[in-house]
């Protein structure tokens, strides 16, 4: 009974509490803070930061050993993803050491919280680019065919009775009780059709690692799909965020600097965007929107935006030496074209190449046939599913984008360098790219932080859903959307994923913050 | 002032049109999902005319009312027309795209629109009388639409969410904007930021894992109460101990809307949402706080309470004002999420529910009347915004 006791307030103290403390802490602090001159122009506080940072880890650290498992798997995802931490430790020791020399990047390192926020940020990015390097299970890796031996282990505690009790989680003493309540055979068929519990060793023999969180509803190890499910999200929200910044600078600098009847136009049509409820536009795109053209037309118009915002500036920089124009053109175009039109339409089809190729590297082995007509058919092209996504997140976010980058423009267009450049007889594309962007730097690198962070959030409310996303992708809304089923018996398979979306979205924010109060000493 | 309004109110109504006519163009141009929704309901085998009839007679409003197609025949077998006539395929003609959507939006702008394929009813309601085959009439035993009921239970909901999550972001965020740099200002906004990156599904998960039913903190709660030398019924121990008395999913046709099934669903959007308003607050509140006006007021030697509440509080409310009004549309999706999560049979679980199978005219009243609801929030916040500045004055 006593360690039932320590795991109650261990999982009190996981999350809900933290909440409350941080609140707390925050109006207690604020008790002996009146108006102190002397802190006014400090960045932060280095007392609030300790409290804040001892008070969080110390709950999360008790969460965590209150229960024997829980401890365990933490000791264990440490283990596995050391290379992750090292590489890590290793940007973040040289971007210390070199941070005077570095920009506003450099100037993160100022601030402990635009440090956490990078950190975080920077382990995301690094597991998902070591994630094949790691000794993981594939992320569609079923450990084993036979889900058996989970409910036989389950019955053996079962038949122990109370002496089991001492080393259990709390998780599985409620399932011992809900057994002893009798509702044996609904735990029996969750346990069929849910996967293995926390630190559980289901795998056939010879497996590399036990299932640290544990294992879905088709036997796939929950911990190796939440690294390999950073390839998904990161490409994704980063791409998107980018693709809707392309589209936001070159509708915003053209409608801002031009202004006139284009600059009204494109304000109503984006209003009219922003006017709908981003789930009302996933669920007119992605669902309605996937029997017909829908996704490819909107393709069409947004991948259109990248390529013309680069030959604006090429005709910018180089409206005068036409010859190195034509010979950039030359070398980009076909590349740029070639991938256009792969992404949107899927020309040109290269099914007869990837025929003619599997016959001529494949040797008559019918599987490496197979997989070579379906990398060349592939080739330089998104999946439809994802390309689906892709377009749809893109689209809801551009308007945003498209406004701040206007009333940017509108603000800096009357200052005296680009008079300068005016009078000088700059061509307007230059004026716009290279006059007026680069001085808007600042506040659009704090917004594209905060909506990649957005749209990861964008990400899971899809997956979660279940729209559009596929149905075995290991993105991390989908995962909570398998977890939701088993939340009574297997809280984590839900809850780990979601802090992973909370723990981007936070590093984002927080380094968001951080840009922000560093380009504002400017 | 009053011109000012009514060019907000034509470009409002332009708007309108323009989103209603492209929702309408996704969702009725798209002709293989029209397919699949006739293969769907008639059976895989049936033939190709008859495909057609159905997509005709169910989903639009394809013909012309005065070319004598509205037939009344006998006792319709789908349950999905309560009007109890159908429309003779045989007379009708094919009508193009634009004219489909001049049909529906006439039928939409006099409150007919259309039945709703997945709850079998009209999707606003048909308030008039039946005519069965004979010719009597009688009135209609459930005048109630889907949109009506959902959009009265999302309503509630969102006036919890948005009464609380506004008055806990304003008063956060002017805490912290009243001493812009200090600890009280650093801890309030660490907390805001944590706000913004829980998302709704995020946070409902937790809640639901954490305080719902029998969750393993009050499973806990139980063998807490068991170890303490007290009788079970002490303070009614034994009831609340071990099962919460909050619900992880609601049963709006059994219970309605209790406090138990409301909590964690309007818990879970506000924490999500008001750490943007508590930002945007702080963020004005410390430009107030600078202000020449209220240096001179502390110099003046007014009391501190009466400069933040009479100085700087009037002033730093009108751009927080704007914000709470364009984060609608987030609430609306926020809605969408929960109500899909905590089972709560609102306006975004129907929408769900619809969007999942096809159903054409929830989809098209979901999309327009969510886009209504952000427009006239558009519309006060701009009006508003003149309103409460002084510093503005428009023709």
């Amino acid at each position: 009974m006593l360690a039932n006791i320590v795991i109650l307030g261990g999982y009190i103290a996981s999350f809900w509490v933290v909440w409350a403390t941080l609140l707390g802490a925050a109006l207690l602090l604020s008790a002996f803070s009146n108006v102190a001159p002397t802190l006014r122009n400090k960045p932060y506080s280095s007392i609030t930061s300790f409290a804040l940072t001892l008070g969080t880890v110390g709950m999360v650290t008790v969460a965590l050993f209150s229960s024997p498992k829980l401890g365990l798997a933490t000791v264990w995802a440490l283990y596995v993803l050391w290379p992750v931490f090292a590489v890590l430790a290793a940007v973040m020791v040289v971007s210390w050491i070199f941070k005077s020399r570095l920009g506003l990047y450099g100037r993160v390192f100022e601030s402990p919280i635009g440090m956490v926020g990078l950190g975080i940020c920077f382990f995301w990015i690094i597991a998902a680019l070591m994630a094949d390097l790691l000794p993981l299970y594939g992320p569609l890796e079923a450990l084993s065919k036979n889900n058996g031996t989970i409910v036989q282990g389950v019955t053996r505690k079962f038949k122990l009775g109370a002496e089991a009790l001492n080393g259990m989680t709390y998780a599985e003493y409620v399932k011992l009780s809900l057994v002893e309540a009798g509702e044996y055979g609904k735990l029996y068929k969750s346990n069929i059709r849910g996967g293995a519990p926390l630190m559980s060793w289901v795998g056939d023999e010879g497996e590399r690692l036990p299932a640290i969180l544990g294992t879905d509803k088709a036997n796939r190890d929950i911990f190796s799909r939440l690294i390999h499910g950073a390839r998904t999200v990161l490409p994704l929200s980063i791409g998107a965020t980018l693709v809707s910044f392309t589209v936001g600078i070159t509708l915003g600098l053209i409608a801002g600097y031009r202004g006139g009847w284009f600059d009204q136009i494109i304000t109503f049509v984006a209003n009219a965007i922003l006017a709908f409820p981003v789930i009302v536009l996933f669920y007119l795109i992605v669902l309605v929107g996937k029997d017909g053209n829908l996704s490819r037309v909107l393709a069409t118009a947004i991948f259109a935006f990248p390529l013309l915002l680069v030959l604006a500036g090429l005709w910018g920089l180089y409206s005068v030496k036409m010859g190195r124009l034509i010979g950039i053109l030359v070398v980009f175009l076909p590349i740029a074209l070639f991938l256009y039109f792969r992404n949107t339409w899927g020309l040109p089809d290269l099914s007869g190449l990837a025929a003619w190729a599997a016959s001529a590297f494949g040797g008559g082995n019918s599987e490496r046939e197979a997989n070579i007509a379906i990398a060349v058919t592939n080739f330089a092209q998104m999946e439809p599913r994802m390309l689906n996504v892709f377009v749809a997140v893109a689209f809801s976010s551009a308007p945003g984008a498209f406004r701040l980058v206007r009333g940017l423009t509108l603000d800096v267009k009357d200052r005296d360098y680009v008079a300068a450049a005016q009078t000088r007889g700059e061509n307007q594309f230059y004026i716009m790219i290279f006059e007026i962007l680069p001085n808007v730097r600042g506040p659009l690198m704090v917004d594209a932080a905060l909506r990649i962070g957005y749209t990861a959030i964008l990400l899971g409310t899809l997956g979660f859903l279940a729209l559009g996303l596929p149905q075995e992708s290991a993105d991390w809304g989908s995962m909570i959307a398998h977890g939701r089923g088993q939340l009574r018996f297997e809280p984590q398979m839900a809850v780990i994923p979601a802090l992973c979306i909370v723990s981007l979205v936070l590093g984002l924010n927080l380094l968001a913050d951080t840009l922000r109060e560093q380009s504002l000493k400017d | 002032m009053l011109t000012f309004a009514i060019r907000k109110l034509i470009i409002l109504l332009l708007t309108l049109l323009v989103v209603s006519a492209v929702v309408f163009v996704i969702v009725g141009g798209n002709a293989r999902a029209l397919r699949t929704i006739a293969v769907l309901e008639l059976g895989p085998r049936t033939p190709q005319t008859e495909q057609d009839r159905y997509i005709q007679r169910t989903i639009f409003h394809q013909c012309d009312p005065g070319t004598g197609a509205e037939v009344v025949i006998e006792a319709p077998d789908n349950p999905a027309h309560p009007k109890g006539f159908y429309i003779d395929p045989e007379k009708c003609r094919s009508l193009s795209l634009a004219e489909r959507y001049g049909t529906w939006l006439f039928g939409f702008l006099q409150g007919d629109w259309g039945n709703s394929i997945v709850f079998k009813k009209h999707v606003a309601g048909y308030r008039g009388v039946l005519v069965d085959p004979q010719g009597n009439e009688k009135p209609n035993p459930d005048p109630w639409g889907v949109i009506n009921e959902r959009l009265a239970n999302t309503g509630m909901l969102a006036a919890w969410v948005f009464g609380i999550m506004v008055s806990l972001g304003l008063f956060i965020g002017i805490l912290a904007g009243m001493n812009e740099g200090s600890i009280r200002d650093r801890s309030l906004s660490v907390v805001a930021i944590g706000s913004t990156s829980m998302p709704e599904y995020v946070m409902g998960i937790l809640l639901v894992v954490l305080l719902a039913g029998n969750s393993m903190v009050f499973a806990a709660l139980g063998s807490f109460v068991d170890f303490l030398p007290i009788s079970d019924s002490f303070l009614g121990a034994d009831k609340w101990a071990r099962k919460s008395p909050l619900q992880g999913s609601a049963n709006l046709d059994k219970d309605g809307i209790t406090f138990a099934n409301t909590v964690l669903p309007v818990s879970a959007v506000i924490i999500y949402g008001f750490g943007y308003i508590a930002r945007m607050t702080r963020a004005s509140m410390a430009e107030a706080m600078r202000s020449q006006y209220v240096r001179t007021a502390v110099l003046k030697g007014v009391p501190r309470y009466q400069v933040v509440l009479k100085h700087a509080l009037r002033n730093a409310l009108i751009a927080p004002f704007t914000v709470i009004m364009l984060q609608f549309p987030y609430l609306l999706s926020g809605l969408v999420v929960v109500e899909v999560i905590f089972s709560w049979k609102g306006f975004g679980w129907a929408l769900n529910a619809g969007a999942s199978n096809m159903d054409y005219n929830l989809i098209l009243a979901c999309s327009v009347v969510s886009v209504i609801v952000v427009l006239l929030t558009q519309f006060i916040s701009d009006v508003g915004y003149v309103l409460l500045n002084p510093r503005i004055r428009v023709a």
